[in-house]
């Protein structure tokens, strides 16, 4: 080997240290160097975007004063008070018995005759799995007559005016002869022990209603959205036509 | 005796300098120059870091003690939706009896005779109440039953807070007669 032939070699080890070096230090350090600094201002600008939600959702709530506090209580005991606690069977028959003799004495004043009420189903109300034991329970009952459209609709719209909370599972009018058969199915709610606070979630679950958590209404002050209870009122009078009536169809008398 | 000359290579720097010794020296002060380059990236990184360290951590820091209202802002959201729950809950059985009879009082008004409606079903459907309506029309022919079901159809249209509504219209025998034009409808109107 020549003298020069050696310094070209010391020259392309020397030159291939240098660039092993800036690899290694790439590597080893400047790669990981610029992902954490991204990293750093990835978190700081996150950060500071639910600061800024956050700090804009801290002027825009109104935390609940006293009057609010009174609404929320109010709401609970009006249902605590209509959802009645049933510890056996011989209380639900009892409330069976109750909600049956205020059907037919309703039926009765509204000239509703031959009501015909058995059970339907008998169910759990929060059938969501991995939940605690469900406290709320519901059974169906089952209306089954036939009727004057006009006086039926004054029966139904009286149905759910009584002590009990009766909700109207399903209403169904099949045409009949003289007048239209009904089905109509009542949904009613009870608690084994203790009511339970998730209540009105386990009911609303069931019908399906759901409130966006994000709602900007919920922000507010209840009482500031102005809410009107429900006035139990008559349906108007007067009549169109003869509907769910035919020569052809069933007869709905028994 | 022969005089020694210096040799001069052409376009070198340094006159008398051999060619392997002078690159030599140019990778040397190339690799310091890059040393350098190194050093002070470091120095710039290390920098850079701490800068953005210091102000995630203040971000944060301010993030964690507004986050201590989180608590209590979820806690007064969810005291207020189970509020609302609770009073559309409270109406809601009088509400859908009040509406759902008033549906079939205009059903009983708008119904020309030569509709026959067959069945109704009404059903809470969250907010809203479903409904779905069979019926069936006498007529000769499709064109002519099209013909009394479209204004029947446009009359319902106009109910108040109908949301949806939707007609399925086959030719097909129904209970009533063979020669009958059925249809159903359904619909959801708003509980107001």
């Amino acid at each position: 080997m020549s003298p020069k032939d050696g310094k070209s070699l010391k020259r392309i080890i020397w030159i291939t240290a240098l660039l092993a070096l800036v690899f290694l230090y790439s590597a080893i350090y400047l790669l990981p160097s610029l992902k954490e600094i991204n990293h750093l201002r990835r978190e700081t600008r996150e950060f500071s975007l639910m600061s800024e939600d956050l700090q804009k959702l801290k002027i825009a709530i109104d935390f609940p004063d006293k009057k609010e506090q009174k609404y929320f209580s109010q709401v609970k005991r009006q249902l605590k008070n209509q959802l009645p606690v049933v510890k056996d069977e011989t209380e639900l028959n009892a409330l069976y018995g109750a909600i049956s003799g205020y059907i037919q004495q309703t039926a009765g004043r509204d000239r509703v005759g031959d009501i015909e009420m058995k059970l339907f189903i008998k169910a759990e109300a929060d059938k969501q799995p991995g939940s605690k034991q469900p406290r709320l329970h519901y059974r169906v009952w089952a209306l089954n007559f036939p009727g004057e459209l006009g006086r039926v609709l004054t029966f139904i719209n009286h149905i759910p005016g009584g002590e009990y909370y009766l909700v109207l599972d399903r209403i169904s009018i099949f045409e009949g002869q003289p007048h239209p058969r009904y089905q109509v199915l009542l949904r009613v709610y009870y608690f084994d022990r203790s009511p339970s606070p998730d209540a009105p979630a386990e009911i609303c679950r069931y019908i399906g209603l759901d409130i966006d958590p994000d709602s900007e209404i919920l922000l507010d002050r209840v009482y500031d959205h102005g809410w009107h209870p429900f006035q139990q009122s008559e349906l108007p009078r007067g009549w169109g036509s003869q509907i769910f009536v035919n020569p052809g169809a069933p007869s709905s008398r028994r | 005796m022969v005089k020694k000359e210096k040799i001069k290579y052409p376009g070198s720097l340094e006159t008398g300098s051999k060619p392997g010794t002078r690159r030599f020296t140019v990778l040397k002060i190339l690799t310091v120059f890059l040393l350098a380059l190194l050093l002070g990236s470091t120095v710039y990184l290390e920098k850079l870091k701490n800068t953005h360290d210091q102000a995630a951590q203040k971000v944060r820091a301010s993030y964690f003690n507004l986050s201590q209202n989180l608590s209590r802002i979820k806690i007064t959201r969810e005291k207020r939706a189970n509020f609302f729950k609770g009073r559309f809950l409270l109406d809601f059985p009088s509400r859908f009896a009040f509406q759902a009879a008033g549906l079939v009082k205009h059903l009983a008004e708008i119904t020309p005779p030569q509709v026959a409606l067959v069945q109704l079903d009404i059903q809470p459907a969250g907010s809203s109440l479903r409904f779905t309506l069979a019926g069936s029309i006498n007529a000769g022919n499709e064109p002519e039953a099209r013909a009394q079901f479209l204004p029947f159809y446009t009359r319902i249209e106009t109910l108040d807070n109908l949301v949806r509504l939707d007609h399925t219209f086959n030719q097909g025998s129904f209970t009533r007669t063979t020669k009958g034009f059925t249809f159903t409808i359904t619909g959801d109107m708003e509980l107001k």
